[in-house]
């Protein structure tokens, strides 16, 4: 202990020595120094030799044992839980088309009854429209995000009944924010992330390894469209620091990054639904706390 | 040899008991494999060597074992037995590497 | 032939992993994770259709089908009137107080309490005093954040209306915005409201450019 650094170095040192240089067993080479070279005849040596390694064969069995016990039953209850998934979200898109379907009954039948109150259905198409409610196409701007197609695997760490990711994701619901973001700010109109139109109430957010637009779960690559003043968009957007940040990124970690005026992108309509806890104040407005 | 002929004699035995390990010996068991493979790669490199001593071999075996054990049952009580079990798999683990290198040199000059 | 054989390998495995199902490599928690999530679209989509059924139920059936679809077309613009910001909004909610004091916070850290908000079903949202709608941009102009290229000064007071708790557990969830925006030295209070107004509101462009497809 009285050359403290030095004999710090030294241990760890000796250890790397030790793995680099590959040394035999010092406990054999002790032994073998103690015998002076001649292999060992002790009575016990064979026996003792004998147990521990039928020991060890029976550890490794249990241990083999056991694990292929729980692989059959973890494969199926991931299968059936992927099973769910898919179940859930073509219920879903069921759902949503049936809703999609009302809407325009409803849309028609309100047309024919309301023939004549233009002002007022203009105003409620226009917000329809800005709202995603409605499906519309237009000049604007197309920008993709896409992981590096090299992904690289890594297993998960873990005990047993841990199932391994096998990509890895530098790519989060954060950039396609970002990305959204700067659109909006760009003079988009409507914008759609892998088909999924943004309303007033979509959330672009992470659920474990999957960006989740408005709770429906999309994958890389991400093809966010724009519909608006495709020029100035694309000036605006170029020039832009979001931009920049995921144009050096593809040097860096090779992800994809394009972007590019289009003539006429299709936004499809998302139907809202109408708030259940937000309403217009009653024209006697009474007093409340927070009101800013 | 023997030494094989009771490997094989404690696999079959293995197969044919096909014991359930208890929930509080789960997390150990792949310290004990590892530490089984680290005796049985040191065990054949020593006697490719020249220097393969019985007593040494079983007690590097036991010892490993306990230790290391000892080593994820402190560490599970203090919270960081999850990583000490890494640790002490990748220490053992390049002890295999080293051994089973050793041996190939053996066998094929290479 | 080694390196063949280790080309080969590589190109299996790219081949594999392009191919395989976006679900099967997850794990199991975000695998039930996107089962919530799925199941809470459906109840939100069940809702829109029940919603959309009452309402075409009561236009067919009212004997003045002009004034039940003008009553109908006015609930609406006033749904969407509070959706999009154009109209005050009422109802429960929380407010929240995102102090900045050493000026850490950028446009994007702001962004993230929006979404999460928003994630957490807040119908109506202001930011420090700017409605937030659709198309509100969160960025940074001469180091202040600003909303819609509005500077704003630090604490911003946002107002959120929604289910209280939800909003504010969304907030709170440990590692979530709240735990980033104290590691930037800032921090994020949320009081929950059993009923808040937010009174300002904007105006909306009318569309140039997106035209309905009509279908």
């Amino acid at each position: 202990m009285s050359q403290r650094p030095g004999a710090d170095q030294g241990h760890v040192a000796q250890l790397l020595i030790e793995l680099v240089t590959n040394p035999r067993d010092p406990g054999y080479e002790a032994a073998a120094a103690r015998r002076g070279g001649a292999p060992s005849r002790r009575w016990y040596d064979a026996p003792l030799v004998a147990m521990a390694c039928a020991v060890i064969g029976f550890v490794l069995v249990i241990a083999y044992v056991h694990t292929h016990r729980a692989a059959p039953e973890t494969a199926k209850v991931r299968q059936s839980l992927i099973a769910r998934v898919h179940a859930a979200e073509s219920h879903g898109n069921a759902l949503a088309s049936s809703a999609r379907t009302l809407n325009n009954e409803l849309n028609a039948l309100r047309g024919k009854a309301l023939t004549g109150a233009g002002a007022l259905t203009g105003e409620l198409d226009q917000e329809e429209l800005l709202a995603g409610q409605v499906a519309v196409h237009g000049p604007g701007l197309q920008v993709e995000l896409a992981e590096p197609t090299s992904s690289s695997t890594t297993a998960g760490p873990g005990r047993a009944g841990t199932v391994p990711i096998t990509a890895t994701h530098i790519l989060s619901d954060r950039d396609v924010r970002s990305v959204v973001n700067e659109l909006w700010a760009d003079g988009a109109e409507a914008i759609s992330v892998n088909d999924v139109r943004l309303t007033p109430t979509s959330a672009i957010r992470f659920a474990g390894q999957a960006v989740l637009v408005d709770f429906q779960p999309i994958s890389s690559p991400y093809t966010i469209r724009a519909i608006g003043p495709a020029e100035q968009m694309d000036t605006a957007f170029a020039s832009s620091a979001v931009a920049s940040r995921y144009q050096t990124l593809v040097g860096a970690d090779g992800i994809g990054f394009t972007f590019g005026e289009h003539n006429d992108l299709s936004l499809p309509a998302s139907p809202a639904a109408a708030p259940r806890y937000a309403h217009v104040p009653s024209p006697t407005p009474t007093r409340t706390k927070g009101t800013r | 040899m023997i030494a094989f002929l009771a490997l094989a004699i404690g696999v079959v035995v293995g197969f044919i008991l096909r014991p359930t390990v208890p929930t509080w010996m789960e997390p150990y068991l792949p310290i004990a494999v590892v530490a089984a493979l680290d005796a049985v790669f040191g065990g054949v490199r020593a006697r490719l060597d020249g220097i393969f001593d019985a007593k040494v071999f079983v007690v590097s075996f036991v010892s490993n074992v306990v230790v290391a054990a000892l080593i994820v049952f402190l560490g599970d009580k203090l919270g960081v037995g999850g990583q000490l079990s890494t640790a002490v798999v990748v220490v053992l683990g390049i002890r295999i590497f080293s051994n089973a290198a050793a041996i190939r040199r053996h066998l094929f000059r290479a | 032939m080694l390196t063949a054989l280790l080309g080969f390998a590589i190109a299996v495995q790219v081949h594999a992993n392009s191919q395989s199902d976006s679900l099967a490599g997850l794990r199991e928690d975000d695998l039930i994770g996107i089962l919530d999530n799925q199941n809470a679209r459906a109840d939100r989509l069940r809702q829109q259709i029940s919603e959309l059924q009452r309402s075409l139920r009561s236009l067919q059936n009212s004997g003045n089908a002009s004034a039940a679809a003008r009553q109908q077309a006015e609930q609406e613009a006033q749904a969407l009137g509070v959706l999009l910001g154009t109209l005050p909004a009422t109802g429960p909610g929380v407010v929240v107080q995102v102090a900045d004091p050493h000026h850490k916070l950028h446009g994007e850290d702001v962004l993230d309490v929006v979404e999460e908000l928003r994630g957490a079903g807040a119908e109506a949202i202001s930011f420090g005093g700017v409605r937030v709608s659709t198309d509100t941009a969160f960025g940074d102009v001469d180091g202040t954040v600003a909303v819609d290229g509005t500077p704003l000064q630090p604490p911003y007071t946002v107002l959120a209306i929604g289910e209280p708790k939800t909003l504010d557990t969304a907030l709170n969830i440990p590692g979530g915005v709240a735990a980033a925006i104290r590691a930037d030295g800032g921090s994020l209070t949320v009081r929950e409201r059993a009923s808040l107004t937010i009174s300002v509101t904007r105006t909306l462009p009318a569309p140039r450019y997106a035209v309905p497809s009509g279908h």
